[in-house]
């Protein structure tokens, strides 16, 4: 029953998972930034990729010679790097978690794909980046397992606790809670915890917004009605009978502006590179809009939008996440907003 | 050196000789004109320093789309207003000014010679005419700053405070809430401004004496009065040369400064390569939550916007849209001296501007600059 769905349990959900989502983003950044930082100043030889292409070698026990898709990797000089693995989120059903394992087994590997001459590095590790709440759960779950099969994880693997932390400013904390982490440098650090800035973040990074996941939808929405879309209104004429400003998109540009300006063509790129965010993401957000009667289909690549400047005293994020809310099916009414789980990344 | 038109027949001439003054043929003409009259009471020499990024021509252009603005004099050198004001007592507003380019890009000077009605009504057809018109708005330190560089540098003329309105900020329990105050005064100069920051006043306006100074002797009659309004508007009684050198270019090259940091910040502008800026705070005057929430909440009610609040505390992460030309910013303050506005795909220096002002004014003033990485 949609009465037992109460919106404010339901507004609080999307409102969490909107922050994990930019938390994870944060969290990322910041880990990269943080193993970037301790070789400076010889940073030529540190590169980071969201979600980059790499290759698993012929001793892959899970999945040899094929192309994954890590969290995050980065490289910290020519003879090392880290290949990571984010979850601001974890389901409370263990059952899901035999997956980040079999992912991190398959990342412990000599991979290809590093911003080396020949793809390859002399030494990496493999990190799991786990949300303080859920860190302690994990690992002994882990352990668990490790008993059974000690070779159910690689020897390279570490996992690494992630918290944002509020004392006079908000940093982002991370400290190794399982495993080893072979740069000496980065080890005793990890060790004793690390605090990143997240001033910083925003400051060195600050147009970043996506990574290579898709957001909560509604999120997504309220940032295309708010910038993209907000500034588009102003080059149309508004349409009085209608009540509207009708802005017609195109899915290609509108996600190419989106990857250049907040994805993954505002941060260093090549060919290894993960487009992000994606189109179908992009497309999605569309449909959805035409659902709520903002928008009109009219082929793969072109929407209408029917924009209208929703009323000042109303939070553009929260009109969205009741919108959907609003015509949801009682029991998709979650699902229809975590486009995580529809995407099934 | 102050006369008044003492009967409606010399104020029906006064207004006469403005609108002959105005016909003149070109700006020169009509400058060196307004430099050498006098100006009776009611009226006033008015002036408005203001930024746009188009040219002169094109300003003039826009504001005369409307019915009631026109061009004027021989070669349509001056702008002419006529219009209808008040509901119950309908009066006719009948007046001129001209606008001037100064040796600083994109800043103007529009220059009247009106009463305070006939002022309103050109500030209302001015205001209209954001964005394309952005008011150049001085921060307390800068105003501060112009007046003490003023006192310094102007050694022939003794400064006094004579009129001051600002607001105090009250703090009773957990409810602030601000003072008008408004106080006519004769005193110096540095002791005003330091009575101001000792009582946290935000000034609104202040008029300042221009008082001679022959061998350590004071006149104690002004050469010159001038107000100063926090909107870059300057109203001269007396002699308009000591304000045209000195207040005028002050204001104008601050404007020019400010407003060029504020350029090319959006994203699209810039090859889509972000170009943040950082308000910094004196102190740590975002160290309490109930703090970072009045500033979530300042940012909520930000007029003629839209937003998304991302996070609101402990931290604020806000997103605003600027309803005037579709700018749009992220606004964070995850640290107790600092607030980052981060622009996004469109930021105009006009909404730049506009937001940091209203931060400035609703929660409290800081040095704005480029914000430089860290990392």
């Amino acid at each position: 029953m949609k009465q037992a769905l109460e919106f404010k349990e339901y507004l609080k959900f999307n409102r969490n998972e909107c922050d994990n989502y930019i938390a994870t983003v944060h969290a990322i950044l910041a880990f990269a930034a943080f193993v970037i930082k301790d070789n400076l100043p010889d940073s030529e030889d540190s590169h980071f990729g969201i979600g980059r292409k790499m290759l698993t070698s012929p001793k892959n026990i899970k999945n040899p010679e094929s192309e994954i898709h890590p969290d995050l990797v980065i490289q910290k000089n020519n003879q090392y790097g880290i290949v990571t693995e984010v979850k601001g989120t974890l389901s409370n059903n263990e059952t899901y978690w035999q997956q980040h394992i079999d992912q991190l087994r398959k990342y412990d590997d000599e991979l290809k794909g590093w911003w080396t001459n020949n793809k390859k590095i002399k030494n990496s590790d493999v990190a799991l980046l786990l949300h303080l709440t859920k860190v302690r759960k994990f690992v002994k779950y882990l352990e668990n397992r490790l008993q059974k099969n000690p070779d159910l994880i690689g020897s390279n693997t570490s996992i690494v606790e992630f918290v944002r932390n509020l004392q006079s400013e908000v940093f982002i904390y991370f400290r190794i809670e399982w495993g080893n982490i072979n740069d000496p440098n980065l080890k005793e650090k990890l060790d004793t915890g690390v605090s990143i800035p997240l001033y910083d973040i925003i400051k060195k990074f600050s147009s970043v917004k996506y990574y290579d996941t898709p957001p909560p939808l509604p999120w997504l929405l309220s940032e295309l009605w708010n910038d993209v879309f907000f500034t588009a209104s102003m080059e149309v004429e508004y349409d009085e009978i209608n009540k509207y400003f009708p802005l017609e998109v195109k899915v290609s540009s509108l996600t190419e502006e989106l990857q250049l300006a907040y994805g993954y063509k505002s941060l260093e790129n090549d060919e290894n590179s993960v487009e992000f965010p994606k189109k179908k993401w992009i497309r999605h957000a569309l449909d959805m809009l035409v659902k709520l009667k903002l928008a009109k289909f009219e082929n793969q690549n072109k929407y209408l939008i029917f924009y209208r400047k929703f009323r000042q005293d109303i939070d553009i994020l929260d009109k969205f996440i009741y919108m959907i809310y609003d015509i949801s099916e009682p029991t998709n009414a979650y699902t229809e907003v975590t486009q995580t789980e529809m995407f099934n990344v | 050196m102050i006369g008044q038109t003492n009967s409606s027949t010399q104020y029906s001439e006064y207004i006469d000789f403005i609108s002959e003054l105005y016909s003149l043929a070109d700006n020169e003409l009509i400058l060196n004109q307004i430099k050498l009259i006098s100006v009776p009471k009611p009226f006033q020499i008015r002036l408005k320093i203001f930024y746009s990024k188009l040219p002169l021509s094109k300003i003039k252009e826009s504001l005369t789309r409307n019915k009631d603005l026109d061009y004027y004099g021989k070669n349509g050198a001056s702008l002419h207003i006529k219009t209808k004001i008040g509901r119950v007592n309908i009066r006719t507003i009948d007046t001129y000014f001209s606008i001037f380019n100064t040796k600083k890009q994109n800043i103007f000077i529009l220059i009247s010679i009106t009463t305070s009605d006939e002022w309103k009504v050109i500030s209302r057809f001015i205001k209209k005419k954001y964005p394309i018109i952005v008011p150049i708005y001085l921060s307390q330190t800068e105003l501060i700053d112009g007046i003490k560089n003023l006192q310094k540098t102007q050694l022939e003329y003794k400064l006094r405070v004579r009129e001051i309105a600002s607001k105090e900020r009250i703090t009773k329990k957990s409810q602030k809430y601000r003072k008008s105050v408004h106080e006519w005064t004769d005193e110096p100069v540095e002791e005003v401004l330091s009575k101001i920051a000792e009582r946290n006043q935000i000034i609104i306006n202040l008029t300042l004496g221009f008082h001679n100074i022959i061998n350590d002797r004071i006149n104690v009659s002004p050469t010159a009065f001038c107000k100063i309004t926090k909107n870059s508007e300057v109203f001269v009684t007396g002699n308009f040369n000591i304000i045209w050198e000195t207040i005028i270019p002050y204001i104008g090259n601050v404007g020019f400064k400010k407003l060029n940091l504020f350029s090319k910040r959006g994203l699209r502008d810039r090859g889509y390569n972000p170009g943040p800026l950082n308000i910094t705070f004196k102190s740590k005057v975002l160290d309490k939550t109930e703090e970072v929430q009045r500033f979530t909440d300042i940012l909520v009610h930000y007029p003629n916007s839209r937003h998304t609040i991302q996070h609101g505390n402990p931290y604020t992460n806000i997103t605003i849209a600027d309803i005037f030309d579709g700018s749009s910013f992220d606004v964070w303050a995850v640290t107790s001296d600092n607030v980052l506005i981060v622009p996004r795909l469109k930021a105009t220096e006009a909404a730049i501007e506009r937001l940091v002002h209203y931060i400035f004014d609703e929660f409290h003033e800081g040095i704005i600059s480029e914000a430089s990485s860290r990392i």
